[in-house]
């Protein structure tokens, strides 16, 4: 418990009013003081903020960017009546306020509670955690305090907004475990390939009655095989520009989720692998489950710089197989990201670079300036210069302009050409 | 909370010592503390509104030294409720701005404001009545003794308001 600042402020106009009354020698100004001294003697201790009871009841623990949570805080007093019980509510600063505030003044008798009622929206993707709540008690002349961190805290998951994709990139090589890549070779699938002879040792459920019945003849149907792929993707943490949700890691996060998505609808398998300050993996797998995985994998990454000159050669075999497709999503600002994809597609990586392009995100959060302008514009062509460059060093590149939908930047993959290498 | 609310203090703080004597020095004093009062209610400033509240206290002690009248006890008490109502005031704005305040705390307080001037107001009134009774029925030389009487009720209900909190 703490005296307020309001008590040194009443004790200073206390004294001042009764030495001078002394040194004027009027009684007159004592009789000012009674209501100074009146409130400076009503102070009373304040019952312990740590006994205040607060309860958070939210109505959900995962959002999406731009989704609304509705809170309700249960604030109790068991103890004694509170005259004034303050309880601020530290909210990240991805949220906004919906309805209502971050600070609440109340009074509550002695087993009342009270329910606040809040709505806040998240503005960015990421891990939170609410709470604890931080309490002040005061008495009711204000003059005496306390104060506590009460409740407990509660973790909030944002999910960025996933873009609906139709055009992905189609891996070089494929896995013999069933996908959706229609391959050459025979075997097991859904599309036909041709159509012969019966001979001993095919399956009855093969023979195509219509054409047998036709030619008097059995004949059998041959199928194409149906594959999938190995598509690994590697997210650059190496750099950041603009602000948050509008930064290029935060398009970089919601380009992988989306191609994640997308990809393993397809029945492939997908790995992730963050390359920044940190370096981080997740082995590729398919399925729901691992889509998951990848979500809450990418969900927090944040850039953490580094001198260090790191490279992909401590991520596992395993998680970077030989035959996968590897998308790395980079706004092409750090040199050690591109070195490294570089270094990958010189190994026999099929490599398709998805560059975020950080210039529009960047011109949001300069001063409105021709200057601005100028600098954006030379960047533009820095930038330019350096994916022709990764081009003529046998990577696919796409650009995207966050500001655009990322389905028409993947389009032009969608067909893409293999790429031909010089042999050493 | 709306910051003007401490506002109507500050009419006061500045009339009273110019009904009590007007002159030109005794309004000069009390219109800087007007004006600083004013500043410290715009900007919710506790620390300006403690200055503003001093030199409020300068231009009344002025004012009565100046002038050889005794004042109404009313306004002397109404000019010490302002000058309580001005600090609490600007410190409550400054602790609940962009709060949500429930209409409970409001009533409690308001309650707590009105009962605590009454009181003060009681008291006041008291003492001017039985200050001169206590004159008249005492010798003059008696009157150190009345004082230490006072020194020691005072001492004696700072004992009383400690006590509570010795014993936790």
């Amino acid at each position: 418990m703490l005296p307020s600042p309001l008590f040194a402020s009443l004790a200073v106009l206390t004294i001042w009013t009764v030495v001078l009354g002394l040194i004027v020698g009027r009684f007159e100004l004592f009789l000012a003081a009674v209501p100074l001294v009146v409130a400076l003697l009503s102070a009373r201790k304040p019952v312990a903020a740590s006994s205040i009871g607060i309860t958070a009841n939210l109505s959900s623990m995962r959002l999406t960017e731009g989704d609304r949570l509705d809170l309700v805080v249960v604030v109790a007093c068991p103890q004694a009546t509170s005259p004034s019980i303050e309880v601020f509510l530290p909210l990240p600063n991805t949220f906004e306020f919906v309805e209502g505030g971050p600070h609440l003044a109340t009074s509550l008798r002695a087993d009342e509670t009270f329910e606040w009622k809040l709505a806040v929206r998240s503005t960015a993707r990421g891990r939170f955690v609410f709470g604890p709540f931080d309490v002040r008690v005061s008495d009711d002349a204000g003059l005496l305090v306390d104060e506590a961190r009460v409740g407990s805290a509660v973790e909030i998951e944002t999910y960025p907004r996933i873009p609906m994709i139709r055009q992905l990139p189609r891996p070089w090589h494929t896995r013999s475990s069933f996908g959706n890549y229609v391959a050459a070779q025979f075997g097991t699938g859904l599309e036909i390939a041709e159509t012969r002879l019966f001979a001993p040792g095919d399956r009855v459920r093969q023979i195509n009655w219509p054409a047998s019945q036709r030619l008097g003849r059995l004949y059998v149907n041959q199928f194409q095989q149906e594959r999938s792929a190995d598509v690994v993707l590697l997210l650059d943490t190496m750099a950041e520009t603009g602000a948050s949700p509008h930064s290029t890691l935060d398009a970089s996060v919601r380009a992988v989720t989306a191609l994640a998505s997308a990809y393993i609808a397809r029945k492939d398998r997908v790995g992730y692998v963050e390359f920044g300050g940190t370096l981080r993996w997740l082995k590729p797998a398919a399925g729901r489950r691992q889509w998951e995985r990848v979500l809450r994998s990418a969900l927090p990454a944040s850039q953490y710089f580094t001198y260090l000159a790191r490279t992909l050669d401590y991520v596992p075999a395993a998680a970077l197989p030989r035959q996968a497709l590897v998308i790395a999503v980079s706004p092409v600002i750090d040199e050690r990201f591109t070195r490294a994809i570089v270094d990958l597609a010189g190994r026999g990586y099929d490599v398709v670079l998805l560059a975020v392009c950080p210039v529009g995100l960047t011109r949001r959060v300069l001063p409105d300036a021709p200057l601005s302008d100028v600098a954006c514009a030379l960047w533009m062509l820095e930038r330019s210069s350096r994916l022709r460059q990764l081009r003529n060093e046998g990577i696919t590149v796409a650009e995207w302009q966050p500001e655009q939908p990322l389905d028409a930047a993947l389009a032009a993959l969608a067909r893409r050409a293999p790429v031909r290498r010089a042999m050493p | 909370m709306n910051r003007l609310v401490p506002a109507p203090a500050i009419p006061i703080l500045v009339g009273v010592p110019l009904w009590v004597e007007t002159s030109g020095l005794v309004a000069a004093v009390a219109l800087a503390s007007g004006a600083v009062c004013l500043i410290a209610v715009l900007r919710a400033s506790l620390s300006l509104a403690t200055v503003g509240g001093t030199l409020a206290i300068f231009s009344l002690a002025l004012a009565l030294h100046l002038s050889s009248s005794s004042p109404n006890v009313l306004m002397l008490a109404a000019f010490g409720s302002s000058l309580l109502l001005l600090v609490e005031a600007t410190h409550l704005c400054r602790r609940l701005e962009g709060a949500s305040v429930t209409p409970s705390l409001w009533r409690r307080t308001i309650a707590w404001w009105t009962g605590r001037a009454s009181i003060s107001l009681a008291i006041v009134i008291v003492i001017t009545v039985l200050a001169p009774l206590v004159a008249l029925s005492l010798p003059a030389a008696w009157a150190p003794f009345v004082a230490g009487i006072g020194v020691l009720a005072t001492f004696a209900a700072a004992v009383v308001f400690a006590w509570p909190e010795a014993d936790d």
